[in-house]
């Protein structure tokens, strides 16, 4: 690895404020600043089945080198129905997203007579959340995932500042170690690269939906390789599947060092 | 973009099978966002040894070229080809003469030991430190997404057609990822009696 492609985290490792040293008199411009956001690392990822799917996330919290927490969750289910998002970038924005959103979703049910909210509609109120927040915008990634009407599999994923495709995605990855898992996505789950082996390099390989122990098993992969390669990921993995018998919660362990 | 090793883009990687190597390069040669070839191969021959070298496109051809003469005055003066490990040092210490003006470049070897018929790749940084792996070596502009595709894909002691299936995917996706590497690759597969070089189309955007 060249030197110059480890580009330090900036270690800074919180927001701060600023201001000059010296405490001179000479009438000479201070200069003050402030610093409202930190990077806490970690992963989220997310990919979706026929009638099911599954976002995932690691437990580091990080600040810098430092290691604030190895048990801090960042998927999150939205009230009790089929809704689950998955945040990852500064924690407090993080977290203050996701609130933002459980409260959503909660009023929506007690004032539209305890009807659900769709995936699709919370989906759009996300954009409405993070979009309102375009000139000071929350420092997060968000992928937000769900069952639709039909009760098949969605996944949206949002940039910091609400941009989504309202399609959805097949999967998603996001945060501190989403460069190392993409590309390995692009191969596993879309079959990018492959062709069918008779066809001689002109057949591209289909994109089929795998099945959910197929997709668990690439979820841990990616986890797994992530952590051995990048120190912002690691300590404990969460893993939450969603599927038309309800909300399944997975936690396993990673490495710790 | 004024850092000088991702100015023209690009992208190595190396791993070990079962009494195997192989090593593959992408072919892109760039300034910034503008492609300049789509026929810059970053992988280079001496002897038993193979050569990668990604950063600045000039120190490549200057690095593999001063190589070329340090490992032909070898020859010459030892009357044998170089050893891989041996090639290791030698690029170590060049690398060092240069401390504090270096090549930026980040080599990695490949190589099966003539004498010894053991697999080895190794890595360095702009300076010479040397990365010794039992599995893999990345290098270049892609190294993020290599570090994942081959953390994930790799496992040991491949046969060598499993070897090129699983450094070419590893490669392709890659660079597929990387908007500075890719326009296809060179792929070589050493076995102690024979070399196999491939070249794969990938993707031409």
């Amino acid at each position: 690895m060249s030197l110059s492609s480890v580009e330090p985290l900036s270690f800074d490792p919180a927001y701060s404020f600023e201001a000059s040293q010296s405490r001179d008199h000479s009438g000479a411009p201070r200069q003050h600043s402030f610093n409202p956001y930190t990077d806490n690392g970690g992963t989220i990822l997310g990919i979706t089945g026929d009638d099911f799917v599954v976002l995932a996330g690691d437990t580091r919290h990080t600040a810098g080198y430092n290691i604030n927490s190895r048990t801090e969750r960042k998927v999150y289910r939205l009230g009790d129905n089929n809704l689950i998002l998955a945040t990852v970038g500064f924690g407090a924005d993080s977290k203050d997203v996701a609130e933002t959103m459980t409260r959503a979703v909660n009023d929506f049910k007690f004032n539209h007579n305890l009807k659900n909210m769709t995936v699709n509609a919370a989906a759009q109120y996300l954009f409405t959340v993070l979009y309102g927040n375009r000139f000071f915008p929350k420092y997060t990634h968000c992928i937000l995932a769900g069952l639709d009407k039909d009760g098949k599999g969605r996944l949206y994923s949002y940039d910091s500042v609400g941009s989504y495709s309202k399609e959805g995605e097949r999967r998603a990855a996001a945060g501190a170690a989403s460069s190392l898992i993409v590309p390995f996505l692009d191969n596993q789950v879309e079959f990018k690269n492959q062709y069918l082996p008779a066809s001689n390099g002109t057949q591209e390989r289909p994109v089929e939906d795998l099945p959910k122990e197929t997709v668990i098993k690439l979820v841990k992969d990616a986890f797994t390789s992530a952590t051995e390669r990048h120190i912002e990921v690691g300590d404990g993995l969460q893993i939450i599947t969603v599927t038309k018998d309800g909300v399944f919660e997975e936690m396993t362990e990673l490495k710790k060092d | 973009m004024s850092n000088p090793f991702s100015i023209n883009g690009g992208a190595v990687v190396a791993m070990v099978g079962k009494d195997c190597v192989a090593i593959a390069c992408d072919l892109r040669l760039g300034m910034q966002a503008l492609t300049v070839s789509n026929d810059f191969p970053k992988i280079f021959n001496y002897g038993d040894v193979y050569l990668g070298l990604t950063g600045l496109a000039t120190d490549v051809t200057t690095v593999s070229e001063m190589f070329r003469y340090k490992v032909n005055m070898y020859r010459l003066r030892e009357e044998r080809d170089i050893e891989p490990e041996t090639m290791a040092n030698l690029v170590s210490s060049s690398l060092y003469e240069k401390r504090f003006g270096p090549y930026f470049v980040s080599p990695v070897i490949a190589g099966i030991n003539p004498h010894s018929q053991k697999p080895f790749v190794c890595g360095f940084d702009s300076i010479g430190c040397i990365d010794f792996a039992k599995d893999f070596i990345v290098s270049g502009t892609a190294s993020d997404q290599l570090f994942g595709t081959c953390e994930s894909l790799w496992e040991p002691d491949m046969e060598p057609e499993d070897l090129f299936e699983t450094i070419s995917q590893a490669m392709l996706n890659s660079v597929d990822r990387d908007a500075l590497s890719g326009w296809g690759a060179h792929v070589y597969v050493i076995t102690k009696d024979k070399v196999v070089k491939r070249l794969l189309k990938g993707r031409q955007d």
